[in-house]
């Protein structure tokens, strides 16, 4: 009988994993808790779609361990033709996910309720479930065209409605963006970012798009070499980020020297303007207030915030 | 939703997840082709070299034995390839396999199912040879030659022995078919052993050559010898069998 957990729905602890002598995977620990829609970042090359695959079943780590729900995914089992132990998936924690990995993989000569008849048949769900999946996904309406005649946007969705057949905990998606137009990526975000208050499922997505990681995760993190460099829910990191300002003023001089005076960094841009740059958010009404009540006027105030690809970039440069 | 937690959806479900894949394919069309093909072909020739109406029961035999002789030579092996290349293709080419596996299905059973759909679809199409070759004979017998059962009764009876040992080359074409995506491997692999079966088939080796066991089966030239290509077929299928199931799965999903 498998336990049901309370925590996370994923948890990764200590997972290694070498190729042809190159460590794709360092001793990696995550935890992806329930309900939150989790962004996994990283430059190419980096391991994600490896960690993708161990969390799948694809790939066998080499040392380590997958809880699914509070249910190892690994045990160490010596094969006929093996001399040593190796880890091998437990197939019966595959019912509790949905994996998506790389490219969709459809088959163009069936029709889409075909298509994911065939999960419910491995599953032992109700043909019901295909009516259910497809309406999460908006494609009710094409249950009988044949998947050769998508677009790549209708196909994702499909490829995600199959992730979706039997109600899984924990869905499991690499890039499930890549390669889609304006339109579709908008459609499959919402669709992700509305999943866990919807059916209650834990989206755990790899991504390279990282105004998408902003837009719908509610946590993210970023693997380097590896292992995992920095971890966050987006709304601490927000909370965290620091703001650019320019201000309009009547006398950038007098403004500069108040600023000083208060321990705030500014740059005269010209006699009217400053900027104060690395600026905690809840520093700018202070910082108003105080050129205010000192005399100074005050025109205008813009503020830029750091994105995440500007943060994210800063942090890949070597 | 509470999901009944089976590790391993049965054989038949996977069986019939298989048969699905293959709807609007040309692998099923293969199945009826390709017999027809034979039978069409040694037709011709015998209306061609003699006339109907002396056709007696030498020309009914070497008629029938024509029919077989094309199919259990050169038509089966191919047959077999294309087939086996065709259901594991299917995944080669669409990624079928990521899909698969992730899910929960167990490998073995994965590939149990797609070699019981080769064997299936082998079996269809020896039905649909005899099927044809007596369409053939009632045609050529309204256009004037002479009545046959005889040939046509034995030749059905030896059809289980033809299904009984194309098994090793069926087992050793889906291993391939499985293990390697592009077609013309599993392809190449069944030209140039079809190429031996003349060769190999008729020394006394023929034995060490599972290609020869569906021709020995057929064609033999005694009861005896036919019977020993059934029963080696089958201990030499048992064999490949559980050396190919375990190493396809080794290869399929590391760990």
């Amino acid at each position: 009988m498998l336990s049901q957990p309370s925590e996370n729905a994923l948890a990764l602890n200590q997972i290694s994993k070498t190729y042809a002598g190159k460590q794709v995977l360092s001793q990696l620990n995550l935890a992806v808790p329930y309900g939150s829609v989790f962004a996994f970042l990283g430059n190419n090359g980096e391991g994600k779609s490896t960690t993708i695959r161990v969390l799948t079943g694809l790939e066998a780590p080499d040392a380590g361990s997958v809880t699914i729900c509070g249910n190892s995914l690994y045990t160490k089992r010596r094969s006929l033709l093996s001399r040593t132990a190796r880890f091998v998936p437990d197939y019966r924690l595959l019912h509790r996910l949905g994996g998506l990995i790389d490219a969709p993989s459809l088959y163009p000569n069936l029709t889409a309720a075909e298509f994911l008849s065939i999960g419910c048949r491995i599953k032992g769900l109700p043909v019901s479930e295909i009516d259910r999946v497809l309406a999460v996904v908006s494609l009710t309406g094409a249950a009988k065209r044949h998947i050769g005649q998508f677009s790549l946007g209708m196909k994702q969705r499909l490829a995600i409605a199959h992730t979706l057949l039997g109600d899984p905990k924990l869905l499991i998606l690499d890039e499930p963006t890549n390669g889609l137009d304006p339109s579709g990526i908008r459609d499959i975000r919402q669709l992700l970012s509305e999943l866990p208050a919807s059916t209650g499922t834990t989206v755990f997505f790899s991504t390279h798009n990282l105004d998408e990681v902003e837009k719908m995760a509610t946590r993210f993190a970023v693997l380097k070499d590896g292992r995992i460099r920095f971890e966050s829910d987006i709304p601490s990191w927000k909370a965290a980020q620091q703001f650019n300002m320019t201000l309009e003023v009547g006398d950038a001089n007098a403004a500069h020297t108040v600023l000083l005076q208060h321990g705030f960094q500014s740059t005269m841009t010209n006699p009217n303007a400053l900027r104060v740059e690395g600026l905690p958010r809840d520093e700018q009404p202070r910082l108003h207030a105080l050129l205010v009540n000192e005399g100074i006027e005050l025109f205008q105030s813009y503020q830029s915030k750091t994105s995440l690809e500007q943060w994210f970039t800063n942090e890949h440069t070597d | 939703m509470n999901i009944p937690i089976n590790p391993f959806p049965g054989l038949s479900r996977l069986l019939a997840v298989e048969c699905l894949k293959l709807k609007r394919t040309s692998t099923l069309l293969m199945v009826f082709a390709l017999p027809f093909l034979v039978v069409l072909f040694s037709t011709g020739l015998a209306v061609k070299s003699q006339n109907l109406a002396g056709f007696d029961a030498q020309a009914w035999q070497r008629w029938w034995m024509g029919v077989m002789a094309l199919w259990s030579y050169f038509m089966l092996p191919m047959f077999i390839a294309l087939i086996t290349g065709a259901i594991n293709g299917n995944e080669h080419k669409n990624h079928g396999w990521r899909l698969m596996l992730a899910l929960p299905v167990n490998l073995y059973s994965l590939y149990i199912a797609k070699l019981l759909l080769g064997v299936l679809l082998t079996a269809s199409a020896l039905l649909w040879l005899w099927l044809s070759g007596l369409l053939a004979t009632l045609l050529m017998t309204a256009l004037g030659a002479p009545g046959e059962t005889e040939y046509g009764m034995v030749l059905l009876n030896a059809m289980p022995a033809l299904m009984l040992t194309s098994l090793p080359v069926l087992i050793i074409q889906h291993a391939v078919s499985w293990r390697f995506g592009n077609i013309i491997v599993p392809l190449s692999v069944a030209v140039m052993a079809t190429m031996g079966i003349v060769q190999i088939g008729s020394s006394e080796y023929w034995v060490w050559y599972p290609w020869s066991y569906m021709t020995m089966s057929a064609m033999g030239g005694t009861e005896e010898l036919r019977h020993h290509a059934v029963w080696l077929s089958l201990a030499v299928a048992t064999g490949l069998f559980w050396l190919s199931t375990l190493l396809a799965a080794s290869h399929k999903r590391a760990g």
